[in-house]
C-alpha cells in the first residue's frame, strides 16, 4: 500500500469515527452540493484557425484542384480518350511524300461520360444547381504516325446517348448536340491562328486547353440530373504536311479530353447546398463523466467569429447523435441538431474575385445533454452547408481565398444549491 | 540596563512573607497554584508545564488544524466518493463552490507531542526539560487562482497563483525552559511577576514547500487564446531523517498577577528561530504556453512535469507566537480568560485567533472548561475540556470544534496532557 494511500485510509477512519460516513453515494453528492446555488461561467477557446478555400476543397472534392487564371481554383474530371483516327480510317497505311490532302477523312468519335467520372465529390449538388463561369477542357493528343496530323474543324460537343449507350442522331444521321438557344454549344479545337485548325507533329504529343465553360456547365449538369451524355469529338483528320512521312495501319490519334471545371460559378440568390457525413473523435470520457457532465452543464453556447474572405456566404447546419451513426443524422430521433451559423459573402469585383473580406459572428446554444456526443468517443456530424452569393451571383473561388474561424464555446455550469 | 537590573533584584528582595497575608481564603490564587490558574491553551505553549506545582513528569500531546473552505462531513463524503471510484467532475465543482469568495483556500496545521520532567526550585524558579516531537503545515490557494475553476472566466480573464503556497515541517526537539517568580512586589496586596525563558534545540524531520518561484505565474484566457505561464518550485525532503540539519528556538514569556484582584496578564514570545534544513531536493514545474488551440493547451499539462534541478539547504524561520492572556477570577468558582494569538511573522504564519474562556471549579481539583474561539482559518469554534488536578498526578483534557459543531466543523483542536508527579 502506497504512503499516500495509507494515509488517506488513516483520514478517513479517523474522519469515520468522528463524522457519521455517508450512507450512499447521493447523501455524499448532496453533502458537497450544500454550497449556495452558483453558476458559473466559464469561455473556453476551440480554435482560431485560418483555413484556405484550397484545404476546405480538399474535404469535400474527390481529386486535387488545380489553379486557373487569376488563380481560380478548379478541378479536374477523368479524362475522356477519342481515338479518332484507327487502321480502318487510316486505309491500311501510307507512305511517301504525304501531301496535305493525301490523307483526308471525316472523324466523329464520343465516349459517354459518368457522373462519378466528374470527381465532384459532396460538392455535385452545389455545382448543379449553380452555373460554371470557368472551365477548360485539357487536351492530350497522341500522333502515332510519322507523318503530322491537322484536325480541321474539329469540334468537341456534348450529346445526350439512349439506352444503349449510343449518342442521339436526327433522322439525318447528325448528332443531337446540346444547344443554348437554338444554337449547339460546340467548342472548336483550334490554334490560335485563327483558321479552324489544330496540328500536331509527326510521332508525337501535344497538350492544349481550350475554354469550355458553357460546354462543361451542360455536361456537369445533364449528368448531375441522372442523363446520360457522352462527350463527343467530330471534324475532319488532315495527314501529311507535304514531307515524307509513313503511316501504318496501326498508327492511332488520340485525343484525351480531361474537363477541368472552375470554381467560378454563379449560383441563385437562393443559395445552393450541399451535405457531408463524417465519424469524428469525442473527448472520450467515461460514461459516467458523460452523464455527470450532462447534468452539470446547464448552457453551452458555441461562438463562431469568422473572417469570410471567401465571394460565397456561408450557412452550416450540424445534426451530431453519438457513434458511428450510418443514415441521414438530421431525421435521427435524438441527434442534437445546432443551430445554423451563417456568415456573410465577402465583396467581389465584376469577376467574382474577392477584393474585401467581411467578419461577422454568429453563435449557437447548446442545452445540458446536447453536449453528450462531443464528450463520446466518437460522433457522427452531419454537416448542411448552404453558399449563398453576393448580389451578382457570381464567385470566384481562389486559392488564396480563406476562412478565419474563431470559435469558443462559453459553459455555464451550475453548483450547489442542495439543502 | 542597570536600572533594569536594580528593579529586578528589588522585586526579589521584596518578595515572599507579604504574599500568604494578603490573598483572601476563598481567593482562587490561594486555592491554586499558579501553573492551574493559568489557563490551558490549545496551541503551543513552550511553558506550559514548567510551570507545574511539583516535580514531575508529563506526557502531552495536541492538535489543532482547520480550513476555511470543507467541514468533516465535506472531507468524508469526498473520501467516501474516492473510495468507491464514484468521484465526479460534479463532485469537484460543488467542492470548489464552498470556497469563501475572496478568501481562497486556506488551511493549516499544528501538532506537538511529548514529555517533560522538571520542577521547582523553590518558591521562585522552576525548571524542566522537554523532549518532543512537532509539526506545523499550512497551504493556501489565492483566491484570483481559486476563481478560475469556480467562477469561470467569463467576467475576469486573468488568474494569478498569487500568493498561492504550501509547506510543512515536522521537527524533533529538545529543550530546557525556567520561570522565575516575583513577588509580591510594593504591598500585601501588590502584584506577582513571573519570567520565563527558555530554548529548544531542533532537528528537522521533513520539510514540503510549494509555491510559484515567478512574480506573475498567471492564466489568461480570452474567448480566442489562452496564454499561461506557471512556474512552480517544490523543495522536497521524501522522507524523515534526523540529521539534515539543525536549528534552535527560543521562548520568552512574562506574566503578572494580582492575586488578591483575581487579575492576571501574560505575554508569551515563542519559537523565535529557524531551522536549516539540508539536503532538499527542489524541482521545478513549468508551463508556458501561448496559443489559440486548445489542444496545444492539452498537451503542454500532460507533458508538464517536476523535473529535479539540485538539492538545496532551505532555511526555515519558526512561525512566531506572540501571544496576549488576561485572566481574572469573578469568585471562588468562575475564572474568564481572553488569549489573542498575533501572527508575528516566520513560515506557516497563522491568523489572528482570540479566545474566550471560562474554567468552572464546582470542585476545586475538577475545572471544567467552556469556551469560544474566533479568528483564525474557521470562524467561531467552541472549546470545552476538563481536568483532574491532584496531588501526585493531573490530567487536562481540551478539545475544540471550530466554524461548526463536531462533523460540521471546519477545524478541531485536541489537547491531552498527563503529569504524574514524584
Amino acid at each position: 500500500m502506497s504512503r499516500s494511500r495509507l494515509l488517506a485510509t488513516a483520514a478517513g477512519s479517523a474522519l469515520a469515527i468522528m463524522a457519521c460516513e455517508p450512507a450512499s453515494i447521493t447523501e455524499a453528492r448532496d453533502q458537497l452540493a450544500r454550497g449556495d446555488v452558483r453558476f458559473a461561467e466559464y469561455v473556453v477557446p476551440v480554435t482560431i484557425d485560418t483555413i484556405t478555400v484550397f484545404e476546405i476543397l480538399e474535404d469535400f472534392l474527390d481529386t486535387d484542384p488545380v489553379t486557373l487564371a487569376d488563380d481560380v481554383l478548379a478541378f479536374p474530371a477523368d479524362a475522356v480518350l477519342l481515338t479518332v483516327a484507327t487502321a480502318d480510317s487510316l486505309a491500311g497505311g501510307v507512305s511517301g511524300e504525304l501531301g496535305p490532302d493525301t490523307l483526308n477523312f471525316s472523324a466523329r468519335e464520343g465516349r459517354e461520360v459518368t457522373k462519378g467520372s466528374l470527381n465532384l465529390g459532396e460538392f455535385d449538388s452545389a455545382a448543379q444547381d449553380a452555373a460554371i463561369n470557368r472551365a477548360l477542357v485539357a487536351l492530350s493528343v497522341d500522333n502515332d504516325a510519322d507523318a503530322p496530323v491537322t484536325l480541321r474543324n474539329f469540334t468537341l460537343g456534348v450529346v445526350r446517348v439512349d439506352a444503349a449507350g449510343q449518342a442521339l442522331e436526327d433522322g439525318s444521321g447528325n448528332l443531337l448536340y446540346e444547344e443554348d438557344a437554338g444554337t449547339p454549344i460546340l467548342v472548336l479545337v483550334a490554334d490560335p491562328s485563327g483558321d479552324s485548325t489544330w496540328s500536331v507533329g509527326r510521332s508525337t504529343a501535344k497538350v492544349d486547353t481550350l475554354n469550355a465553360p458553357r460546354l462543361i456547365d451542360r455536361l456537369v449538369d445533364l449528368l448531375l440530373d441522372d442523363v446520360r451524355a457522352a462527350l463527343v469529338g467530330e471534324g475532319t483528320v488532315a495527314v501529311g504536311d507535304g514531307d515524307s512521312g509513313t503511316v501504318a495501319a496501326t498508327d492511332q490519334l488520340r485525343i484525351s479530353v480531361t474537363p477541368i471545371i472552375g470554381l467560378d460559378f454563379t449560383i441563385p440568390q437562393s443559395g445552393v447546398s450541399f451535405d457531408s457525413t463524417t465519424v469524428q473523435g469525442g473527448l472520450g470520457w467515461a460514461d459516467k463523466w458523460i452523464n455527470d457532465a450532462g447534468n452539470l452543464v446547464d448552457t453551452a453556447i458555441v461562438s463562431v467569429d469568422i473572417e469570410n474572405g471567401t465571394p460565397f456566404g456561408i450557412e452550416v447546419t450540424t445534426a451530431v447523435i453519438e457513434g458511428d451513426f450510418v443514415g441521414d443524422v438530421f431525421a435521427v430521433p435524438g441527434a442534437v441538431l445546432i443551430e445554423p451559423l451563417m456568415v456573410g459573402p465577402a465583396v467581389v469585383d465584376a469577376n467574382g474575385l474577392v477584393t474585401a473580406a467581411v467578419t461577422e459572428a454568429d453563435s449557437a446554444t447548446l442545452l445540458g445533454d446536447e453536449i453528450r456526443p462531443f464528450l463520446n468517443t466518437e460522433f457522427t456530424a452531419a454537416v448542411d452547408v448552404r453558399l449563398f452569393p453576393t448580389a451578382g451571383g457570381r464567385g470566384a473561388l481562389r486559392a488564396q481565398d480563406r476562412v478565419v474561424v474563431r470559435s469558443s464555446v462559453r459553459l455555464l455550469v451550475q453548483s450547489g444549491g442542495m439543502p | 540596563m542597570k536600572r533594569t537590573a536594580l528593579f529586578f533584584a528589588t522585586l526579589l528582595v521584596m518578595a515572599g512573607p507579604l504574599a500568604a497575608q494578603a490573598v483572601p481564603e476563598r481567593s482562587q490564587a490561594a486555592r491554586l497554584p499558579m501553573a492551574y490558574r493559568r489557563p490551558p491553551q490549545l496551541r503551543v505553549d513552550p511553558f506550559r508545564h514548567v510551570m507545574i506545582p511539583h516535580w514531575g513528569l508529563v506526557f502531552s500531546g495536541g492538535v489543532l488544524a482547520g480550513n476555511n473552505t470543507m467541514n468533516i462531513k465535506d472531507v468524508r463524503a469526498l473520501i467516501f466518493l474516492a473510495d468507491r471510484d464514484s468521484l465526479l467532475l460534479s463532485d469537484v465543482v460543488n467542492s470548489l463552490g464552498l470556497v469563501p469568495v475572496g478568501s481562497g483556500v486556506q488551511g493549516d496545521a499544528e501538532g506537538e507531542g511529548g514529555l517533560y520532567v522538571g520542577g521547582p526550585f523553590g518558591r521562585h524558579v522552576s525548571f524542566g526539560l522537554s523532549a518532543q516531537g512537532r509539526g506545523y503545515g499550512g497551504f493556501e490557494i489565492d483566491d484570483d487562482a481559486v476563481a478560475l475553476l469556480r467562477d469561470g472566466n467569463a467576467a475576469d480573464s486573468i488568474f494569478e497563483l498569487g500568493a498561492s503556497q504550501g509547506a510543512a515541517l515536522a521537527t524533533a526537539e529538545v529543550g530546557g525552559h525556567a520561570v522565575i517568580r516575583v513577588g509580591p512586589v510594593g504591598t500585601p496586596d501588590g502584584f506577582e511577576v513571573t519570567f520565563g525563558f527558555g530554548g529548544r534545540y531542533i532537528r528537522p524531520l521533513v520539510y514540503v514547500n510549494g509555491q510559484s518561484s515567478i512574480a506573475d505565474s498567471r492564466v489568461l484566457i480570452t474567448g480566442d487564446s489562452i496564454d499561461a505561464e506557471v512556474d512552480i518550485e517544490a523543495f522536497t525532503t521524501y522522507d524523515f531523517q534526523t540529521n539534515r540539519g539543525s536549528g534552535f528556538a527560543a521562548d520568552l514569556m512574562a506574566r503578572v498577577e494580582w492575586p488578591t484582584s483575581g487579575l492576571a496578564f501574560e505575554v508569551l514570545l515563542a519559537n523565535l528561530g529557524s531551522v536549516t534544513v539540508n539536503e532538499v531536493e527542489r524541482q521545478s514545474l513549468r508551463v508556458d504556453v501561448a496559443t489559440t488551440d486548445l489542444q496545444v493547451v492539452s498537451d503542454s499539462l500532460e507533458a508538464a512535469d517536476f523535473l529535479v534541478q539540485d538539492t538545496v539547504s532551505v532555511k526555515v524561520s519558526l512561525p512566531r507566537i506572540l501571544r496576549f492572556t488576561a485572566s481574572a477570577w469573578a469568585n471562588s468558582i468562575l475564572q474568564l480568560d481572553v488569549s489573542a494569538t498575533v501572527p508575528a511573522g516566520g513560515d506557516f504564519e497563522r491568523p489572528l485567533a482570540v479566545g474566550l474562556g471560562s474554567t468552572w471549579r464546582f470542585i476545586n481539583n475538577f475545572p471544567l472548561r467552556a469556551g469560544l474561539e474566533l479568528g483564525g482559518r474557521h470562524g467561531i469554534g467552541v472549546t470545552g475540556g476538563f481536568g483532574i488536578e491532584a496531588r501526585n498526578f493531573y490530567l487536562q483534557a481540551l478539545g475544540g470544534s471550530f466554524g461548526g459543531l463536531f462533523a460540521s466543523a471546519n477545524g478541531l483542536a485536541g489537547r491531552l496532557e498527563l503529569g504524574f508527579f514524584f
